[in-house]
């Protein structure tokens, strides 16, 4: 028996990929000014995109709604207008509401729809009782953490005598991968865009680990000296260019959109450069249009968390309000995502997969430096 | 895909709907004057609030193109339409050839109704996106059609004054 039981809500990451979007449904329309655009996508209330089913691996096949939440990141960050932040809560909370009519009774916030309130989904979330909601945050930062650690492992890296940068640290996934990498590496860096909540973070970060814990005020300095990094920066726009790493890195970008600029070409051939947070599915969603992702069978990991919660037929708000995410849960979240059939996505950046050659010719770089 | 045109069409009698009828010798008066109103376009900008700018940039007997600047809600689309004067029936009708739409076109019509003077407008639209267009369409509706009486009621009161 199949059931309605999930949603995902998502947006497009930019006006170009908005318009792509649309050239999918119509290859011939003409493109609207952009001023033009955004007013109109601005007035588009959620609406239902596509119908999906996921099958788990034991068989169990739940059904789900993609929902478009007409939004762009800028519009959420947006400091110069103030309606705007409040017109995207309004917005979550219509496309949640939407969800709830259609049966779903988990819902995953896809990219900025769980930062608009502020509070990663739990405010908009009580506007909606009967249904429960996640930002997946907890599946999305074990992935990235995960895919760490497998490259570290396949390049032969030693964790535990390396420095890890995580930016947009005290963001909820950044919270959340430091709390895990502190038991795993030697050192610690912590960069934010709003730094003073960095020095309370690193006291509180003692509790899980013994990793020297540093807080650095310089984005590119954090970067340069790291053999690690996560960035999980919510920014509108990429904040670094693959020349700002040191030979060997291996660079995980959590970013929705993107925080290291592509081009979608690798221009570095000495880091270990991916898209994480990102898993493979146990059957493909199937969905046509361009999602940044590289085939129908690799899915977000904010989104893969509702999905699993469906098909284990527990219905709660796994991930919801800030800086809560701990290792046990990130544990946990992977054991559920495991049992149904989820796997770490394949190892990518843009238009670039990575192959065994790469690997070999980084590893050359690691050992050197 | 295929997207449908949405039409609206609004209808705003000259004097208000509080007064009473005009003399029927005046009618004809009356017509006549909304319909040279009606035919100024240039002159838009100076009464209807949603309207930036409008300029004939071509004139050929009865037939004129125009280029427009103007507002939907607050946000601003132009275009170029050719416009055809029909003095006879007191109409001018209208179809975009480039701007914001994909379709856009319709009526201005000057009309009598019981005695009262009717200006009405008629406008057909599609702006051609796939998706949001048919999400939208209610909501960009109402706002057409909220700023088509705006732009009415300030022609009738610019007759009326």
């Amino acid at each position: 028996m199949i059931n309605e039981k999930f949603a995902l809500i998502g947006h497009p990451f930019d006006i170009d990929h908005l318009y792509r979007y649309l050239s999918y449904h119509k290859p011939d329309f003409k493109k609207p000014r952009r001023e033009l655009m955004l007013k109109l996508f601005e007035w588009t209330p959620p609406y239902i995109e596509k119908e999906v089913e996921m099958t788990s691996l034991d068989g169990n096949t739940v059904r789900g709604s993609i929902i478009m939440c007409p939004l762009l990141p800028e519009m959420v960050q947006d400091d110069t207008r103030s309606h705007f932040r409040s017109m995207c809560v309004d917005k979550v909370i219509a496309a949640l509401k939407l969800a709830e009519s259609k049966g779903a009774k988990i819902s995953g916030l896809g990219g900025f729809t769980s930062i608009a309130d502020g509070d990663q989904g739990r405010l908009v979330a009580r506007k909606v009782p009967g249904l429960s909601v996640t930002s997946g945050n907890t599946l999305t930062a074990m992935a990235a953490v995960n895919g760490v650690m497998k490259v570290g492992r396949v390049l032969g890296v030693d964790l535990s005598a390396s420095t890890a940068t995580v930016v947009g640290a005290s963001g909820d996934i950044g919270t959340a991968c430091c709390r895990y990498l502190v038991a795993r590496v030697k050192r610690v860096v912590l960069v934010a865009r709003f730094a003073f909540n960095l020095n309370k973070m690193a006291e509180e970060l003692r509790q899980y680990g013994k990793a020297e814990i540093v807080v650095e005020k310089d984005n590119k300095r954090a970067v340069k000296a790291a053999d690690i990094v996560i960035s999980a920066a919510s920014s509108v726009a990429p904040i670094f260019y693959q020349r700002d790493f040191k030979p060997g890195a291996i660079v995980c970008d959590v970013g929705f959109p993107k925080n290291i600029f592509a081009d979608y070409d690798m221009k570095r051939s000495d880091i270990f450069l991916f898209s994480g947070g990102l898993l493979s599915t146990p059957s493909p969603l199937f969905i046509p249009y361009d999602m940044g992702l590289p085939d129908p069978g690799v899915l977000y990991g904010c989104w893969s968390e509702a999905v699993i919660l469906a098909l284990e037929g527990r219905y709660e708000s796994f991930s919801t309000g800030r800086g809560h995410i701990v290792p046990e849960r990130m544990e946990l979240i992977w054991e559920l995502a495991i049992k149904h059939g989820f796997s770490l996505a394949p190892f990518f950046f843009g238009k670039k997969i990575w192959t065994e050659k790469d690997m070999d010719r980084i590893r050359s770089f690691s050992i050197e430096h | 895909m295929t997207m449908n045109l949405t039409k609206i069409e609004v209808v705003v009698q000259v004097g208000g709907t509080g007064f009473q009828p005009v003399e029927v010798e005046d009618i004809e008066a009356l017509r006549q004057r909304a319909y040279a109103v009606m035919k100024d376009v240039e002159s838009y900008s100076g009464y209807m609030s949603s309207v930036n700018d409008v300029k004939i940039l071509k004139q050929e007997g009865n037939l004129i193109i125009t280029r427009w600047d103007a507002k939907i809600d607050g946000s601003p689309f132009t275009w170029i339409q050719e416009v055809e004067s029909i003095d006879e029936s007191q109409e001018m009708i209208f179809e975009a050839v480039e701007g914001d739409f994909d379709v856009f076109r319709g009526r201005w019509s000057v009309a009598e109704s019981d005695g009262r003077v009717e200006l009405r407008l008629l406008i057909e639209y599609r702006l051609g996106i796939p998706v949001i267009e048919n999400v939208l369409g209610p909501i960009l509706k109402k706002k057409v059609k909220a700023d088509s009486e705006l732009m009415l009621e300030a022609l009738a009161a610019q007759v009326s004054r």
